[in-house]
């Protein structure tokens, strides 16, 4: 059996000698690849080899880029349900564009490759969609990364706690009002209406608190004997010093203040408690009826 | 005595031009060595392939024009025949997947008017060996050309054609099974 294979496989060397001997090529072989190698090179092959070089160097980027990709990528998961689409649509790119995609393509053999999941244009769309992509990762991730610096800097865009505060040297409600923003979800008619309506307003305003002073508005505030009791109850007690109006038997209880001269002192100090915004300079405790005047101190 | 100061921009790019012409010149006289000494075998390998000596030269001239396009990689001419072996191949199999879809989508010619490559082929058929191999699938007949005309090793048969040595061997003995029956049933 071996003896016949060797046969066979010397029978067929001769053969292809014999078969290739008869084959001759011509004589200006070496010319004519002189003249291809310095003939112009066509449009064609000068945009064959742009699209090569796009596609090799668009992939050293692409590979380069992978940590702050991924960096972004983490900072989109952070981000919530804004990120879910993005974060589908980098996933889908950086498979396209990986080495491993490539190679499961048929890119490494050789020059004959087929056309990959994008056609016959893949070779010069893989370049622009892998530097698109990258641009567009960039751009996301340099927004989210400046909103995140410009929330975490400036905490006057958003409400501030209690001893946050920045004193800029302007003293007045009106320069301190320009720059006090509402927190989302709090209308300044909760503020006015005050924390007997809204408790949620008590967690978020300054607390302020009176302190009873012998003024005559403060004498006025006692429960009339009409029985028209007002419910406003911190600044009215603390006002007057006195323990919490309760309601008569008589009364009815009105949930709005009152514009009675009786509840005047109350109205004004329940105002001016709501509309003085929370400074560091601002005194911690206003007397009732009296404007606050925060601190000038540098 | 004035010294110019060396610029080292300038001293870089002259290096870089000297290498550029040099190599060059290198892939130039690479191209006329290989030329005069693997031009005809890689013509009949190619034509082994093709089965069309006119089309196996052009193949064969641009495998030669890619060689010297990538002769700042190869710089070698072991590396540079190899090269152009693979590359001979490869476009080989790519002019028949192209000569497949025209034959696939032409009407064929008469039979009183022989094509073009009538006469090569007749020639290449004159041996029943040949013409057995033609038979041959693609793969198998391009180990069998590798191996016994291009005298070549399993493991460069198998870097030539982008396969395993275990699939080169397969390849081997399938169509080696293959041409001996045809050629007990000819005889």
């Amino acid at each position: 059996m071996m003896t016949q294979d060797r046969d066979y496989e010397d029978i067929l060397r001769r053969a292809l000698s014999a078969a290739a001997e008869s084959i001759e090529p011509t004589g200006d072989g070496l010319q004519r690849i002189r003249h291809r190698l310095d003939s112009p090179r066509s449009p064609r092959s000068v945009l064959s080899g742009c699209v090569e070089w796009l596609e090799l160097h668009g992939t050293r980027f692409l590979v380069r880029l992978d940590p702050a990709i991924e960096a972004g990528r983490a900072a989109l998961r952070r981000t919530g349900p804004l990120s879910g689409s993005l974060l589908a649509l980098s996933g889908f790119l950086a498979g396209l564009f990986s080495p491993r995609g490539r190679r499961r393509a048929g890119g490494h053999r050789g020059p004959a490759t087929p056309p990959g999941r994008l056609g016959p244009a893949g070779p010069w769309l893989k370049p622009v969609f892998a530097v698109s992509a990258a641009v567009a990762i960039v751009a996301v991730g340099v927004v989210i990364l400046n909103h995140e610096t410009q929330t975490l800097i400036n905490p006057a865009n958003s409400y501030s706690t209690p001893g946050q505060g920045a004193s800029h040297g302007r003293s007045g409600t009106t320069a301190n009002s320009k720059r006090w923003k509402l927190p989302i979800g709090v209308k300044p008619t909760q503020l006015i209406t005050g924390p007997a309506q809204n408790p949620k307003v008590t967690s978020v305003l300054p607390a302020v608190a009176c302190t009873p002073t012998p003024s005559p508005a403060a004498t006025t505030t006692a429960p009339a004997g009409g029985g028209t009791a007002t419910p406003t109850p911190t600044a009215s007690a603390s006002a007057t010093g006195a323990p919490t109006p309760q309601p008569t038997e008589s009364s009815l209880p009105t949930s709005t203040p009152t514009a009675s001269p009786a509840t005047g002192g109350t109205a004004t100090a329940t105002a001016a408690a709501m509309v003085v915004p929370y400074d560091a300079g601002a005194p911690a405790v206003v007397e009732c009826g009296a404007s606050p005047q925060p601190s000038t101190a540098p | 005595m004035v010294t110019r100061p060396i610029d080292v921009t300038e001293a870089l790019v002259a290096d870089t031009a000297m290498t550029r012409a040099a190599v060059e010149w290198d892939a130039d006289r690479a191209v006329t060595a290989i030329y005069s000494e693997h031009y005809r075998s890689l013509v009949r390998l190619a034509a082994f392939l093709v089965r069309d000596t006119a089309t196996a030269e052009e193949v064969v001239q641009d495998s030669f024009v890619a060689m010297h396009g990538a002769w700042r990689r190869l710089r070698d001419t072991d590396k540079a025949l190899s090269y152009l072996r693979q590359s001979v191949v490869n476009r080989s199999r790519s002019v028949l997947r192209h000569r497949m879809v025209v034959d696939k989508n032409t009407p064929k010619p008469p039979p009183d008017m022989p094509s073009a490559e009538h006469g090569a082929i007749v020639q290449l058929e004159r041996s029943a060996v040949v013409s057995a191999l033609r038979a041959l699938p693609e793969r198998q007949r391009e180990a069998l050309v590798l191996r016994y005309y291009g005298d070549l090793s399993e493991a460069q048969i198998a870097s030539v054609m982008g396969i395993s040595r275990g699939a080169v061997k397969s390849h081997t003995a399938r169509a080696m099974a293959a041409l001996r029956a045809v050629l007990e049933r000819d005889s």
